[in-house]
Order: structure tokens, then C-alpha cells, then sequence
């Protein structure tokens, strides 16, 4: 097996101890760092298809996940900046009242990795803060509210009232996501989309923002 | 508005509803009490009824989704409820020391020189000063009491309780404890004149036809109020008190004192509390000190001045349950380092001794309780609750000896343990199975055969079971390193509630759930809980005690820990087979 096809299969085997030496290994062979990532990517990519056919569950998604991650530290160096983002910019974060983040650190990987810039809140955001945090950036497409809480819901909904009051309002797109949340409960509240897992959410972001 | 009649042929309930109610609500008001636990969003499906139609073929409906539109009969599926629940604790030693006491004392005669009111003269027998109270002024007036006339005083400290002629037969001095629970409140009768346990009893909490987790019944208050929910608690602990009163052969208003944990969500839909500020971060609670309250504003009919004493919570999800743990076992009192795990819906976790305590509280979810569990069931008749490997085999061991209808926390643990052993699952978790189910690859724990369904595990319930176990593995992890320790250090690790005490040790190491340093040191607790709230009535420093723990324990966000994260995805795999860990 060649260096790049062994990350690629430790990155969908989630072995994160394994993933760096193998990462660093392709490297020495000569194999473009860019190739490397976009092997990682796709890898990223079977395994978000597998969890959205049921085949595989959470526990896979968080081990593939966070391999990933092991690997684009070792190859950050080696990739010039900017290289990856060509679909735009996303920000994303859990709405005020929630300090919950996996799923959405998940999402904003997997939207990473289809090839967005993507700008984490972290939790607990007041909707002011979205709203700010895409005033401060007019190239921003896509701004992703995550809750998992059902009795932080309604935060959501005035995250989505707050940013749609906005004279940018047309020009971005709101995707929402989450445990507790529903497609009509998306349309509800006058989210543009909503996605039941991470790797739809990359997909939809990428249909949103062409 | 129109209105049906629905009939439910088991119970013989026959009840009118208004058009457009869901069978759910129906069963809700016919007080039988169905099991939602997704709260009636029609996820679950644990709420099936059959519906019997004139003219039409029975069929099974989810009750949550299906609204009331003609007269109907339907037929409940639910076992006849006989949850078996802890009732019995860990006893560590009582000094048998109540805050309620009985005094006899003997009135001075009334004398026209010494012009003293009758309180006076209570006080002179008492030899102290108590400050009166209206209802005990008036009970006094009433006895008629002359010189000489024997008076039995029930009092807390100052405060005067009771008063009646010692001759009047019969009287007790009782106190109950209780432990509200999320899925079942659990009491306990005490004689608080010789500390002896008269009965001891549970019964399902009645909120569980609002939602099976906290999350579930707190959105339900903050959309409908939390009256409902109040009221519906409040109403199943005074049945169980009178229950146990009856069963002891007592009387219900011989009891003085009743002490009461649960976890923070539990103790503010009791109190009558909004659950908001908790499930909103910073997720704190409306109240932190212990309450005193009358118990008859708390819906109990017990002794005219009966007390209620709410044990003090921690946080906003480490409630006076986790406190009534750490009473009764001691672990605030040690200088040797403990560890105290209540697995339930959420775990509570607190790590340390007398000088210094960490709590959090992990998501562990419904999963160790058999919800989300393709055969998941409570700890109920018909439940695997253990399973042993034998001659490359496996033995299902079903509680009640009858056939198996599905498998509890405890045996869904031993389980996995096994699968792991016989290499059925490597230690991603990837289940290599031995039969399919509804098209997914499943193991069977016992096969589907004469007309019985069978027990299994599916590739889904494993990985809940890692998320559920991940949580808590990753919660005692980063407990340990708050406090600078490492698990060696650790002493004892108690395990308290149902689960830990039927949990086999083995299996909870094998599957990495508790760390491999700690599997000598376990030690079942029972539940902990209620112990705790026990002490209070017997021993009269414990609600000081109580109060100081409160106080003096630190709380864990592991939420908004930036290693959370790892330490979960860490512990997410099982430990290989060794047990050498990763």
C-alpha cells in the first residue's frame, strides 16, 4: 500500500496515533502535500456517506474526525495558505444557552473539508455575535446555528430572527442543524436548510454556496 | 368542542376527552401513567397501543401521535409495572441521634399569684424558652391541661410540633425519606423513636408520561408551566407515604419529618420551581441552599406541622441526590481518596475527601437504562441483567426466570463484555454478527425461538453504549486530573443507584467504562441517594452536614473543558483484551 492510500485508510479507520507517522511518511515520498489533504478529504467523505446510510454511528465519525485532525497538524506546514478554501467562507457556532460543541466541531469539519473557510464562534453565541461576526466579513456565504438542546430551540429561532433583520440577510444563507431539530422546525423558525448530519451539511453547504 | 369516550380495556378506565386529544394525554388523564420517554414527539415508539375501532381491524398505533377523533377502546401494551428498584442502601455507621424528639413533661398548676399564660407554663415544664406558634398555642388551649396532667412535646430544636396528653394511645414519631428520581421515586418509613426502617417502598415517578430524561420534562414545564408536573409528583409521594403508613400499620399524621433528595430538575419541578435558568447556559439553579418547608404546602397529608427538609444541590446537574450520596457514605468525611458514580440518566461524578471535592455531571444518556436499545428495557421482570460466557457460549441470566424480553443496563454491559471476549467486536466497537435484524447485522444473546422474540445486540446499540460509557470514562478521567491525581490514588470508588449495584465489576472494567486502577476498589452503594436523605432524619448534624457539602464542593463544566472533546473520543474504544488499556 502507498503512503497516501495507508492515510487515507487510517483516516477512515479513526486511528489518530497511527495517522501522523503516516502523514509525515507519504511527505518523505514525495507526495504533494495538497494530494495528501485531498486524500484525507475524500476519506473524510466516505466516512460522512457511510454514517448517512446508517452504516456507521457517532463513536466512528468523532475517531474519523479527530485522525483527520492529527493529520492536517502534521501537514499544515507544508500546505501554502489558503490553498483549501475555494467555496467561500462559513461561520459557524451553538446558539446562546448551549454549551454543547461535538457535532458542531464535526460539521465545521466536514464543511472544512469540502473546501470552505470556516470560522468557529464556539458555544454559547449570543445571536448579536453572528450578526457581527458577518458584518465584520462581507465575503461570508453561510452562517450554520447548532443546538442541542430542545429548550435552546427557540435560542435558535431568535439567532435566526436577529440575522434576518439584517440588510445582509440576502446575500448569506442560514443552515441550522442539531439533535432536537427538525426540517419543519427549520421552516419554522426561516432557516434556509437544514441537514439531519455533518457530511449532508457539507454537501448542502456546497449546493448553497454555488 | 365535541367530546369522545375512550375505553382502555385492561385497566377498566373509561374516560371523556375532548376531540382531538392524543391517545397519549388520554392515558395521561385516565392516571395510567404510560411510558413516553421521547416525550411524545412520536420518535421512540415505546408508547404503541392497540386501537380497537368498530368495524375495523385492531392495529398498533404510537399513542403520542394519534389524536382522538371518534369513541374508541384500546388496549395498553405495558408490562403490569414491577420495576425493581433499590429500596435497600449502603449502611455505613448511624449514630441514631434524630432532630425530632418526644418530651414528656409535666405542667405547673396554674396559680393566681404567678400570673403566667399557658405558653409560660409549657416553658417552665420544658425548663427553656420556645417561641410560640399559633397552631401549637391553640392545640395547647384546647387540651385543657390542669396542674399535674402529663404532656408529650414533639419539637426540633425550638420549634414545638406537636402537643398531646401522653396518656392518647398509640402515637408514633415517624419521618419518611424520599428520593424523586427521574424515572422512580423510592421511599422509606422511619420510627425516628428507635431508628428502625418500618417500611420501605417505590413507585414509578408519574413525569414520565412527559419525557424520559430531565431535558424532556424541562421543556414541558417551560412550554406548558411546571404546575402539571408539580402536581403529579407531589400527589404519587403522598400516595407512597400513605402506602407505607398502611403497610407498617401507622398513622400517616404521626409523621413529622420528611427529608427529600433528587437531582436539581427534579427537586425544582417538585418545589414547583421553573426548571429555565438550569437548562440554559450557565445551566445554574434557581436555588442552591437546602429548604425547609411545611409539608403540607408540599402536598403531603402527614402531622399538622410536619416539616420537609430538600437536601441542598451542587449545581444545576449535580443535584441533593449526588449530596445524599456523599452523606451517606462518608465520603466528605474521609481523608482517604474516594470516588462516588451515579449512573442514571446523567452520571454524577465527584471525586475527594474532607479537605477538598470535585462533582460533574456527564451525559451519559438513557442508553445504560435500556433506552435507545433496539431490546432496551428497564431493570424490570423479563430483563437479561446478566450474561456469562460459558464453554465459547453464551448464558443469559433473566430476571424473574421467566422468558426474556429484553435486556437492562446491567446486562446490556455484561454483554458487550462478552461479545468483546469472544472477539465478536474488536475494540472500535465494529460488531461482527451472527444474524440480521430488520436488515442490520445484530448478535443474538438468545435466539428468537417458540413463539418467544429473542434477545440481541445491534451494531446501533453498541456504539450508544460507547457514546453512554465514552462520557463517564472520560468524566472520572478529567475529575482525576482537576483534583491532581491519578486513578492509583484513588481508594474507593462507590458506585451507587440500581445499575451499580447489579453492574458485574468485570464487565464494567472489561468495556473500559470504569478504569481497570479501580476495579478492586469498588463498592456497590445501593442506593446512595436515599440513604443520604435517611440521615437526615436520624441523625440530627446531617442537614448541617449537608448544607456544608453543598457549599464546599467544587463543580466541573466538562462542557466547556477544551480537553472534553479528546478525553471523550479517547475513551470511546474498548480497552483491548489484556486490559492494559490503550
Amino acid at each position: 500500500m502507498s503512503k497516501l492510500a495507508e492515510v487515507v485508510d487510517l483516516v477512515e479507520r479513526g486511528k489518530s496515533k497511527l495517522v501522523g507517522a503516516a502523514v509525515q511518511g507519504a511527505l518523505d515520498e514525495g507526495t504533494p502535500a495538497t494530494e495528501i489533504l485531498n486524500g484525507m478529504i475524500d476519506a473524510m467523505a466516505v466516512v460522512g456517506e457511510r454514517f448517512k446510510n446508517n452504516e456507521i454511528f457517532v463513536p466512528e465519525m468523532l475517531v474519523a474526525a479527530r485522525a483527520m485532525k492529527k493529520g492536517v497538524e502534521v501537514l499544515k506546514p507544508h500546505l501554502a495558505s489558503g490553498s483549501t478554501a475555494t467555496n467561500g467562507k462559513v461561520i459557524i457556532g451553538t446558539v446562546a444557552g448551549d454549551l454543547h460543541d461535538i457535532g458542531k466541531n464535526l460539521v465545521s469539519m466536514m464543511i472544512e473539508s469540502a473546501g470552505f473557510e470556516v470560522t468557529d464562534l464556539g458555544v454559547d453565541v449570543a445571536p448579536e455575535k453572528f450578526v457581527e461576526a458577518v458584518k465584520a466579513d462581507p465575503e461570508v456565504k453561510i452562517v450554520c446555528l447548532s443546538a442541542l438542546l430542545t429548550t435552546t430551540m427557540p435560542a435558535m429561532k431568535t439567532t435566526v430572527e436577529a440575522l434576518s433583520a439584517q440588510d445582509f440577510r440576502g446575500s448569506i444563507k442560514i443552515m441550522v442543524g442539531g439533535a432536537p431539530i427538525t426540517q419543519a422546525f427549520a421552516d419554522e423558525i426561516g432557516a434556509d436548510a437544514y441537514t439531519a448530519d455533518a457530511a449532508s451539511a457539507a454537501q448542502k453547504a456546497k449546493e448553497l454556496a454555488a | 368542542m365535541s367530546a369522545y369516550t375512550v375505553f382502555f380495556r385492561k385497566e377498566n378506565v373509561k374516560i371523556l376527552v375532548e376531540k382531538g386529544t392524543t391517545l397519549l394525554d388520554a392515558e395521561i388523564q385516565a392516571g395510567i401513567q404510560p411510558d413516553a420517554p421521547c416525550g411524545g414527539q412520536g420518535k421512540c415508539g415505546k408508547c404503541l397501543v392497540r386501537l380497537e375501532v368498530p368495524g375495523e381491524t385492531a392495529r398498533l398505533v404510537k399513542a403520542c401521535c394519534t389524536p382522538v377523533e371518534q369513541d374508541l377502546c384500546v388496549e395498553t401494551l405495558g408490562e403490569n409495572r414491577k420495576l425493581r428498584i433499590l429500596t435497600e442502601g449502603f449502611q455505613t455507621e448511624v449514630v441514631f441521634s434524630p432532630s425530632i424528639r418526644k418530651e414528656l413533661v409535666t405542667l405547673p398548676p396554674r396559680k393566681h399569684q404567678k400570673k403566667l399564660s399557658e405558653w409560660e407554663r409549657l416553658q417552665l415544664a420544658l425548663a427553656e424558652p420556645v417561641p410560640p406558634r399559633q397552631q401549637m398555642v391553640r392545640r395547647l388551649s384546647e387540651l385543657k391541661t390542669g396542674g399535674g396532667c402529663e404532656l408529650a412535646v414533639v419539637r426540633r430544636r425550638d420549634r414545638i410540633l406537636d402537643l398531646y396528653l401522653s396518656s392518647e394511645p398509640g402515637r408514633r414519631l415517624l419521618g419518611a425519606a424520599f428520593d424523586i428520581g427521574t424515572t422512580t421515586i423510592a421511599a422509606y418509613l422511619l420510627d425516628l423513636e428507635t431508628g428502625e426502617e418500618l417500611a420501605s417502598g417505590s413507585a414509578v415517578n408519574p413525569q414520565v408520561s412527559f419525557g424520559a430524561d430531565v431535558i424532556q420534562r424541562s421543556n414541558h414545564a417551560l412550554t406548558n408551566g411546571e404546575e402539571e408536573l408539580t402536581q403529579c409528583v407531589r400527589r404519587e409521594a403522598d400516595s407512597l407515604l400513605g402506602q407505607l403508613c398502611e403497610r407498617a400499620g401507622v398513622s400517616r399524621f404521626d409523621v413529622y419529618q420528611i427529608s427529600m433528595v433528587g437531582n436539581s430538575c427534579m427537586h425544582h419541578l417538585f418545589l414547583g420551581f421553573s426548571p429555565d435558568s438550569m437548562v440554559h447556559a450557565p445551566y445554574q439553579p434557581a436555588v442552591r441552599e437546602g429548604l425547609i418547608l411545611p409539608a403540607g404546602e408540599c402536598g403531603f397529608t402527614a402531622a399538622l406541622s410536619a416539616e420537609l427538609f430538600f437536601l441542598p444541590l451542587i449545581a444545576g446537574f449535580v443535584g441533593a441526590d449526588t449530596i445524599g450520596g456523599l452523606l451517606a457514605t462518608g465520603l466528605g468525611q474521609e481523608t482517604s481518596l474516594s470516588l462516588l458514580i451515579d449512573i442514571g440518566t446523567n452520571g454524577e461524578l465527584v471525586i475527594g475527601n474532607k479537605e477538598r471535592r470535585i462533582a460533574c455531571s456527564t451525559a451519559a444518556g438513557p442508553a445504560l437504562e435500556g433506552a435507545k436499545i433496539s431490546c432496551g428495557m428497564r431493570g424490570t421482570q423479563g430483563a437479561v441483567e446478566h450474561v456469562d460466557l460459558e464453554d465459547g457460549g453464551l448464558r443469559c441470566q433473566v430476571i424473574g426466570g421467566g422468558p426474556a424480553q429484553g435486556i437492562c443496563g446491567s446486562g446490556l454491559i455484561d454483554g458487550i463484555a462478552a461479545l468483546l471476549k469472544l472477539g465478536a467486536m474488536d475494540e472500535s466497537g465494529k460488531l461482527c454478527g451472527d444474524g440480521k435484524v430488520d436488515g442490520s447485522e445484530v448478535y443474538w444473546l438468545i435466539r428468537p425461538e417458540q413463539g418467544q422474540k429473542g434477545v440481541f445486540l445491534s451494531q446501533k446499540d453498541i456504539r450508544e453504549v460507547q457514546l453512554a460509557k465514552g462520557a463517564i470514562a472520560a468524566g472520572i478521567h478529567l475529575l482525576a486530573e482537576a483534583m491532581g491525581v491519578s486513578l492509583n490514588q484513588i481508594d474507593r470508588v462507590y458506585l451507587a443507584g440500581a445499575f451499580g449495584t447489579y453492574l458485574n465489576p468485570e464487565s464494567a472494567c472489561a468495556i473500559g467504562l470504569i478504569p481497570r486502577e479501580c476495579k478492586e476498589k469498588l463498592i456497590p452503594v445501593g442506593n446512595a441517594a436515599g440513604e443520604g436523605a435517611k440521615r437526615v432524619l436520624l441523625q440530627a448534624g446531617a442537614w448541617e452536614d449537608a448544607a456544608k457539602l453543598a457549599d464546599k464542593t467544587e463543580f466541573l463544566e466538562l462542557a466547556s473543558l477544551p480537553q472534553f472533546q479528546d478525553a471523550f473520543v479517547d475513551e470511546l474504544e474498548f480497552p483491548d483484551e489484556e486490559g492494559a488499556g490503550k
